[in-house]
Formats: structure tokens, sequence, C-alpha cells
């Protein structure tokens, strides 16, 4: 058959497709106008055609899961020890894991059995046991528990608790959460890092498939310190950047993905891009395919998740703090995330508490936020008030403008004017600041409470010398004066600072910030 | 270059070979880890990552073809390869006989249709060997996915009844 001959098949085969299937041969019988062979050739295309289902549809490059999930369908029910298969829950980089009935202890086990390729050397099996070994050592409401490492028949397989609910994966199916969801999760999870991080084990593979979130709401991680055993070389190989990229590589960090050492961090990064998940509903980093995720991890900064949560979340509270925790998290270089996991998990509870201190206690935070809310009103009713005073102010000083002998009219007017719009104009902005950009209020109101300061003083004065002047002759406007004076010294020494220590937590920035 | 990527996927699948002592590798490793390490090197010769990927699958298709040959060699003649679990980690087929591909025949049927029409035999290669999507298949192409599919269409019906004349022969 020559190229042109294959072109004209190409064009009657479409043809031929577009129709019924009973119509096809009268079709053909017509189109070939009696050329036999070009009829036999299409007639036996078309069969094949029908047969070929999924022929050569799933690539060779494939994951090899449906590959494995094959061959353990035939487990069910059968006993491995004294484990009795219940069900398949799911086929891992590592192997099958089953839902299976401990018939010794009566409760149900996740077993996971190991591939035997992880499984073969000697060596290897030895540091395996080791790592489980740290693995069970953990014990936290946050971490699934792993009970034992079991040896049948020479496969190796790691019996856990058996945590009902649903993955992290599933939950980012609907969409993302609102920020205080994700905080809350997000502090669930870091602390059960903490915990294991504390004892020296490391993840390494952490991800939304990795952590289930139980009917009760709490959330739980799976397979601790797993991935380390995937990833043991052989005794004396040199490179662990092989082992580093089974799997998926979308949770990786740009130092596993480089081979590099891998510590804590990168569990830290993982957390990261999961919570970006969680808040956004898209993933930082991943691309169309595992090669442009692996290089977008190495080179892109990710858009803030303030710009990407859809519009009617993205004033949550919270929201500016969990963008700057995250963010943090996904630093390329380790160096550049926190330090320690505790540092995150305060950093959380911190955003938790709406930027209270160190809550230690989240029932306690918890209780103390409605309470903070109500302080924040009162904050607020003390600078409007504040600013109205100030500028109620201006119309006796401008009567008052031409009292002063020795003084040019209307100085102290001004000087007066200059100070309570300054005041009043920043105060303004203060309460701006605090409403719609609560994540840098915290800045705004000490470098805005410096202008403040000063010109709460200035007004004090020009008060307390317009008072002066006004007793020769208009003592009931200097008896005003001077207590508007003495007004304003009580309202920034001590009601300021009190209803800015109520609404914000800390020592006010405005109250520390007095004296230069 | 892509005797660069194929000498490159090579030497780590001997490597995986040696060192875990089972003759299983996940072909997606090979592509991820032959990406990074050419990633690494400074020299802008990949123009983008669908380039890669096209390199990439030439490669994938030979180092598969080439273990299948080996593995039919072993089993004294006879193309037929008999799929094994570890190849079945490879080609990720589910190993009973009905679905078991035979790679060895599947390359000579493709260079056949390559003799007949060059860029449906490459579609081929790029969604089959190298994982490509129609779209990413279309881009590397330069083609429109809608092209993509219909010689997809025709060029597996082509090979499927190649593969059966060479099975009935």
């Amino acid at each position: 058959m020559t190229n042109a001959d294959w072109t004209r098949v190409n064009e009657l085969f479409h043809q031929a497709l577009e129709l019924p299937r009973d119509e096809r041969g009268a079709f053909l019988a017509q189109a070939c106008g009696g050329d036999e062979p070009l009829r036999l050739e299409l007639t036996s295309l078309l069969d094949a055609h029908d047969e070929a289902n999924d022929f050569i549809e799933q690539p060779a490059t494939r994951p090899a899961d449906l590959a494995e999930a094959g061959v353990s369908a035939d487990l069910v029910g059968r006993m491995i020890g004294h484990y009795r298969i219940v069900r398949v829950l799911g086929v891992g980089g590592m192997g099958i894991v089953f839902l299976a009935d401990d018939t010794r202890l009566g409760r149900p086990v996740a077993l996971k059995a190991l591939a035997a390729r992880f499984t073969k050397d000697p060596q290897r099996r030895e540091r395996l046991r080791r790592e489980a070994r740290a693995a069970a050592a953990l014990a936290h409401p946050g971490i699934a528990t792993v009970y034992a490492l079991e040896e049948f028949d020479d496969h190796v397989y790691i019996a856990g608790e058996f945590v009902p609910g649903e993955t992290l994966r599933d939950e980012l199916g609907r969409g993302p959460l609102p920020a205080s969801r994700v905080i809350d999760t997000a502090v669930a999870l870091a602390r059960a890092l903490e915990a294991a991080h504390d004892r020296g084990v490391v993840h390494r593979d952490l991800k939304p498939e990795n952590v289930i979130r139980t009917p009760a709401g709490d959330v739980k991680i799976l397979d601790f310190g797993l991935a380390r055993m995937r990833d043991l070389p052989q005794p004396g190989a040199e490179i662990t950047a092989e082992g580093a990229l089974l799997g998926t590589p979308a949770y990786m960090s740009p130092e596993q993905i480089r081979g590099d050492a891998v510590d804590f961090r990168t569990d830290l990064f993982a957390l990261g891009i999961m919570l970006y998940e969680l808040a956004t509903g898209a993933h930082p980093f991943v691309g169309s395919n595992a090669a442009s995720t692996i290089a977008r991890i190495l080179e892109i900064q990710p858009p803030h998740i303030t710009d990407r949560v859809p519009a009617m979340l993205s004033t949550a509270v919270g929201l500016g703090d969990l963008d700057r925790i995250i963010a943090r998290c996904l630093e390329k270089h380790p160096d550049a995330r926190y330090q320690s996991t505790h540092d995150l998990v305060t950093a959380l509870e911190f955003a938790e508490a709406g930027g209270a201190p160190k809550a230690r206690d989240l029932a306690e935070a918890a209780a103390k936020r409605p309470l903070r809310r109500r302080a924040l009103g009162w904050w607020q009713f003390h600078q409007a008030a504040a600013s109205v005073g100030y500028l109620a102010m201006l119309l006796p000083l401008w009567l008052a403008r031409s009292w002063t002998p020795g003084v040019p009219d209307a100085v102290l007017f001004l000087v007066g004017l200059a100070a309570a719009l300054i005041a009043t104009t920043l105060r303004l902005h203060l309460w701006f600041a605090v409403r719609e950009l609560p994540e840098e209020s915290g800045a705004q109101r000490v470098q805005a409470g410096r202008w403040i300061r000063l010109a709460d003083v200035v007004f004090v004065i020009v008060l307390a010398v317009s008072s002066a002047f006004a007793f020769q002759g208009h003592v009931e406007m200097a008896v005003l004066f001077l207590t508007a004076a003495v007004g304003v010294l009580i309202a920034f020494a001590i009601v300021e600072p009190a209803t800015a220590r109520a609404a914000f937590g800390r020592p006010a920035p405005l109250d520390r910030l007095g004296a230069p | 270059m892509v005797e660069d990527v194929y000498a490159e996927l090579r030497r780590m699948a001997d490597r995986y070979v040696r060192r875990e002592q089972a003759k299983s590798v996940q072909a997606t490793e090979l592509v991820h880890e032959a990406y990074l390490r050419l990633l690494k090197d400074k020299s802008p010769r990949w123009q983008n990552r669908t380039h890669f990927l096209a390199i990439a699958a030439i490669s994938m298709r030979r180092l598969l073809v080439e273990r299948a040959r080996a593995r039919g060699a072993q089993k004294r003649g006879g193309h037929q390869v008999q799929v094994t679990l570890d190849d079945a980690l490879l080609v990720g087929q589910a190993p009973d006989d009905d679905s078991s591909l035979d790679l060895v025949a599947l390359d000579r049927a493709l260079s056949s249709l390559a003799q007949l029409d060059a860029d449906q035999a490459r579609i081929v290669e790029l969604r089959f060997f190298g994982g490509l999507s129609v779209e990413e298949t279309a881009e590397a192409l330069a083609i429109s996915p809608a092209t993509v599919k219909r010689h997809w269409t025709i060029a597996k019906a082509w090979l499927l009844r190649e593969l059966q004349r060479t099975n009935s022969r």
C-alpha cells in the first residue's frame, strides 16, 4: 500500500465510523467501487477498531497501581499469619494496604504488604525493622499508630491502626476549606509533626492521601517514617536520589528532588503545599505531568493564597497570617523555613487566636475570642470619640485665636489644627487597617502610633497654652481648654493603651512608644 | 539528543536492576529521573518539557522493547513475551494472558506503520511509550488535538490488526 492509498483509507475509515454499524458494509461496497483489496482493508480495520477497547490506551509509563491491585484481589478472605484480609484499602508506592482483622486481638488493622523489592535484601530488611521500631514509638493522637512489623512467608507486613474516615484528598475534591478550618487542621497536623520530629522521625512523604479526617473531625497522619524505608539505599550505594523519586513528586521538597540531605524541614514544605491546597483548592506547583511539576517545585514562587481564594472567602480572619505561614513553609531553601516545628506550631496557634499572644491552651484562646471582638469595638469607639473630640475643640481654638498677646493671631490655632488633623487622619487610617488589613495592622499601629502620640502631645500643649492665655478675661473658655487638655492626657495615657491591649492582646504599641 | 536521553535511561535502569536485585523498574521513575538529570545540565537543549517528553518517549520505547526482547531471548526463542509480575510493573498491564502485550511485536508493527504514516506512528509513540496526553501530543507535534484523536483511532485499529495477524501466523 502506498502513502496515497493510506490517505484514502483514512478518509473512508473515518467516514464509515460516523455511520451506524449496520450501514458500514453498504457504504464501503459503494465507496470502494469494486476495489476489493481496499474494501477488505477497511473492513478489517473497522473490525479491529470495534475490538480495540483499551488496547494500548494505558501508556507503558503508567504507574503500576492496577497491576498490583489486580494481583491482590484474590487475597481477600485469606489469612496472612493471624490476620484475615477483609478488603483492599489502597495501593501505594510501597505495596498494597489491606483492611484486615487481627484475629488474636480482635481489632481491625491496616495491614500493609510491602512489595518484595523493598524487602529482599537482608540488610534493607534490618533497617526496615529499625525504622518500624522508631515509627512504633510515636504515640500521638494525630498519628496513626504502628502496631507491629510482621514477617510471614518471606514477605514483610506492617500492621497499624485502622483509621476510618476520608483522606484530605477526598476532602479536597469538594473544594477549598474556609481559612479558620484550614488553620485548625494546620494546627493539628503541625502538632502531630512536632511530636514525631521531637523523636527524630521525619515523614518524608506527607501528602493529602496520607492524612485521614476521622468522622469526629480530627486528622491523623498515616505512614509515619515508612517513606524512609522506601528510600533506604543499599548499603554502600552512593545515591538516595533515585529512592526519593519513587512515587509522586507533587509533594516533594526541592532538597528531596535534588537528592540532598532531607530533614524535618522537608515535612514542613509538604505541609505548606497541603495547606495551600486546602486554602485555595489548587496545588501551588503541579503541572500537567511529573516533569513539569518537578521543574515548578524547583523554580516557581506560587502566588499568594490571598490572591487565589474565592472572593467570598478572601476577607476571612486569619487568611493573611496563613498566607505568611504557608509562604514560609514553601521557601525553596530549608534554612529559610521555620527552624523548628515548634515555631510553626506557635505561629499557627497565633494565627488561630487571631493575632493574640501564644495561646497555650486552645480552649482558652477560643473562650477569649468573642471577648476580644468586643474589646476591638471599644478600641474603635475610642478612636472615633478621640477624633470627634479633637475636631470639636477646633471651634473654641478658632474663637480664641486672637487672645494671645505677643503671639501673632491664629498661630496656636494653626498648630492645633495641624495636630488635630494628623491625629484624626491617622486614627481613621488605623481603624481602616485593623478592619481591612488585619495582617498588617500590627506594623501599622507601631508606625502610625508614633505620629499619633506626637500629635496628641502637641495638641495637649496647644490646649494648655490657650488655657493660660484665656484666663485673662475668658475664664470659662480657659476652663474648657484645661479640661480638654486633661481629658486628652487621660485618654492617651490610660484609656487608649487599655483598649488597645484588650483589643490586640499585646502591650499596645501606642503605649510603648509614648516617649521617644 | 535522543541518544543522551536513551543512554541516561539505560544507565538508570541497569543500576536499578543491579541495586534492587529485581527486574522491576517503574517507567515513570526513570522518566522523572532522566528529566532531572538533564535539567541540571545547563545547556539549553531542551526547548521545553513537551520537547523533552517527546524525546523521552523514543528512549522509553527502545528501553522497554529491548528489555522485553532480552526476556524473550532468555526464554529460548519465541517473541511472545511471557509477562511476569515484574514486567507487569514495568508495562503497567495486568499479568493475565489475555491482556499481556507483546511489546516486541508492537514495536515491529509500529515501525511498519511509520512507513505508511510517520505522524501516526509518532503519535502512538508519544501516547503509549511517552505517556503524553492527547493535548500534549498535539503540542509536541504542532497539530490540533482533534487530528491527534483521528490519527490515534485508526493507528490503534491498524496496530491491533497487525498484532492479531502476527499472532495467528
